[in-house]
């Protein structure tokens, strides 16, 4: 599973929504990406919520299901499997499984943590990661209303940096719906909801009053990922409800609606950067916020010292 | 600015929270404030508007005479001044 056939994955997983009893069969799993990882998670959570019985079958024969244990995937799922192998700290190549953090809690360490893997000598690598998950992050606890989990990983052989977001909350349209934003429309569908989320300056709290005054949220988060995603030719899935949206590089974005009835109750985000394209940071920035029309001409250089 | 959130600026939440409780209520008071970017290598586009785009948009004109930035380095300022430009802006259509 990668960031272009996530919706498979989560399509087969919606399978589970109409059944009592769900087996996750691990006998043909050959490959963890973060994106999948923290969707089973918040899938799982989202069944245990409704009462179901579910199980994992066919790990013990699966070679690959001990990265899948060292992701603290059981762990955090309260399931209590014997580990054939020997943990050990300072693992360059991934970040097991965290949840998003309370509203009190700074999102900055695990952004930094998570790109510390992808990126040990932090260089432009670590500050393109380091944006781009406190922004994912960000966007799912100030948006989902339910449990949230992040992950990362580094493929060294393909020199891809991956993200996975995912929640078990209400998703886009409902954000949009219950939070009265001035974006949401009567009879919206989930698809036009998880297009428009994807706008710049389009956000389903930037109204909201705080007790702090300002909403914290201006809606860029999202818009920004998918342009930094585009200028290193990376890949970036986006799934909510009934409908997933999907872009590589900066070929034109695919997107559409799971068949069936089938959805995930919550979002999942996925994007992957490939590091060798990642050279400047800086010019990455900016090239994104020109390309958005975010970048309003600098009238205020009297204010640096 | 190092000292209350560590090199990486990240959080919108608490740069919101930060503006609230600790810049605006020496913003009517001080005669100039002065952040102090020493130290920061990185900040989200989150934190720059919750915590200066709005400070921007509630005072678009005394924000360029009563605040200033040290020690930013360009990709900071660069962000910055997004923030900050945007945050008059939207403050000055108020205004109107």
């Amino acid at each position: 599973m990668f960031e272009n056939n996530l919706r498979s994955l989560l399509d087969v997983l919606a399978l589970g929504d109409h059944a009592d009893r769900i087996d996750l069969d691990f006998q043909s799993v050959r490959y963890y990406v973060p994106g999948g990882i923290v969707a089973v998670v918040a899938k799982i959570k989202r069944w245990q919520m409704n009462g179901k019985e579910w199980r994992f079958t066919n790990y013990e024969e699966n070679e690959n299901f001990g990265y899948f244990q060292r992701m603290d995937v059981c762990n955090i799922l309260g399931l209590n499997l014997r580990e054939n192998f020997s943990r050990h700290s300072g693992s360059e190549d991934f970040v097991p499984v965290v949840r998003v953090p309370p509203s009190d809690q700074d999102v900055g360490p695990i952004a930094s943590k998570l790109s510390a893997c992808v990126d040990p000598n932090r260089g432009d690598t670590f500050s393109l990661l380091q944006f781009v998950t406190s922004e994912a992050v960000l966007n799912a606890r100030q948006h989902s209303g339910g449990e949230g989990f992040v992950s990362a990983q580094f493929a060294k052989s393909k020199e891809t940096a991956r993200i996975g977001v995912a929640d078990c909350g209400i998703g886009i349209l409902e954000s949009f719906r219950s939070n009265e934003s001035p974006f949401y429309k009567q009879g919206m569908t989930e698809e036009q909801a998880l297009l428009l989320a994807l706008k710049p300056e389009v956000s389903s709290t930037t109204h909201l009053k705080t007790p702090y005054g300002h909403s914290p949220n201006r809606g860029v988060g999202l818009s920004m990922m998918r342009e930094l995603m585009a200028l290193s030719l990376g890949a970036m899935t986006l799934v909510s409800g009934n409908s997933w949206w999907f872009q590589s590089a900066q070929r034109a974005p695919m997107f559409g609606t799971f068949k069936h009835g089938r959805r995930f109750d919550g979002t999942v985000l996925a994007v992957a950067f490939l590091r060798s394209q990642i050279e400047d940071y800086f010019e990455m920035l900016k090239q994104a916020r020109l390309k958005l029309g975010l970048q309003v001409p600098d009238d205020v250089g009297k204010i640096f010292l | 600015m190092r000292e209350h959130f560590g090199s990486f600026l990240a959080d919108g939440d608490l740069g919101n929270r930060f503006r609230f409780c600790e810049i605006d209520p020496l913003f009517g008071r001080a005669a100039m404030l002065i952040f102090d970017f020493d130290g920061i290598g990185n900040m989200s586009d989150s934190f720059a508007n919750a915590c200066f785009g709005s400070l921007a948009e509630d005072h678009p004109d005394d924000i360029l005479e009563k605040v200033r930035f040290r020690n930013c380095s360009g990709m900071i300022r660069q962000s910055l001044s997004a923030a900050i430009s945007s945050g008059r802006l939207r403050g000055s259509k108020l205004v109107r």
